[in-house]
């Protein structure tokens, strides 16, 4: 039967782990987070500060040329 | 167990405070006491992997790399496959929200990771298979055929079935899971996992009916 042989399945031998799994999976670990960070940096921080240096550089072109404070986003609502 | 000092005790601060608070801490959270599911719930709180996920590591190590090594047929692919599957449970792991035992989750992203990349391979070797064909073809070479009856062992019979039914009838019949762990781990109802299991059999006595049959 397909059954029996099946079950011989569970009488596999499977080797233990290596004994580097452990090194190696931190390695790896912190290789993704890394990566992970390394991204976040790119794509929302590094847009964010730029962002946020650009509107204050905008508003003091803003003052220079009309001697008025741009209004905030507070303001504006 | 250690005593808490009183409130506004003035050795409670700085590194002194650090120490007593580790001592504390190690004092009340015994993490070998603690069940999977707390030691997950700890470990969604942690910033980095600390102690909460390595002991969930080292509980898990040996269950994690059987899936694998089984799924995936040889110990540097299982490697792996092990050391995504924990990549995976660690970056994923507030997303473990408790509505199913932690091991049946830990056990689900094993599969998934462990198909995913056979599927990645898979596609990879039928590119390769290919070009080898047309070059074959064109120069006329003879393609050996394979009788698959005589030398073919159980775990080779196993690959003619698709990929879900292969990891279903390994997590079934050799690691040995319920249907309702098995419902859990593949997402599908238990009559579902039955009836898969019990297609992906007939398949194969269909496929091998003289070892089989």
């Amino acid at each position: 039967m397909a059954t029996d042989l099946l079950e011989q399945l569970s009488r596999s031998e499977v080797p233990p782990p290596p004994d580097e799994f452990d090194r190696q999976f931190h390695q790896r670990l912190n290789q993704s987070l890394l990566f992970g960070h390394f991204v976040e940096l790119a794509f929302r921080a590094i847009p964010f500060a730029f962002g946020f240096f650009a509107r204050a550089v905008i508003g003091l072109l803003v003052l220079s040329l009309t001697g008025r404070f741009p209004p905030t986003s507070k303001e504006a609502r | 167990m250690t005593s808490l000092p009183p409130a506004g005790n003035q050795l409670c601060r700085g590194r002194r405070a650090r120490e007593y608070g580790r001592l504390t801490q190690g004092a009340v959270l015994d993490l070998s006491e603690l069940t999977d599911e707390q030691l997950a719930a700890e470990t969604a709180s942690e910033g980095s992997d600390g102690p909460a996920f390595v002991e969930l590591l080292s509980r898990f190590r040996e269950r994690i790399w059987r899936i694998c090594f089984r799924l995936m047929q040889n110990e540097t692919d299982a490697n792996d496959a092990a050391q995504e599957v924990f990549v995976r449970l660690f970056v994923n792991r507030a997303k473990f929200e408790g509505r199913s035992k932690y091991s049946t989750w830990a056990h689900a992203v094993a599969v998934r990771t462990c198909l995913s990349i056979r599927r990645g391979k898979a596609r990879r070797r039928k590119y390769e298979t290919d070009a080898t064909r047309e070059f074959q073809h064109r120069h006329g070479d003879a393609q050996p055929t394979a009788d698959p009856g005589l030398s073919m062992d159980l775990m080779n019979m196993l690959e003619s079935l698709g990929e879900d039914d292969r990891a279903m009838l390994i997590m079934k019949y050799a690691e040995g899971h319920s249907y309702e762990e098995l419902s859990g781990i593949f997402d599908l109802s238990i009559s579902g996992c039955k009836m898969r299991v019990s297609r992906a059999r007939e398949k194969l006595r269909q496929l091998y009916p003289n070892q089989l049959g």
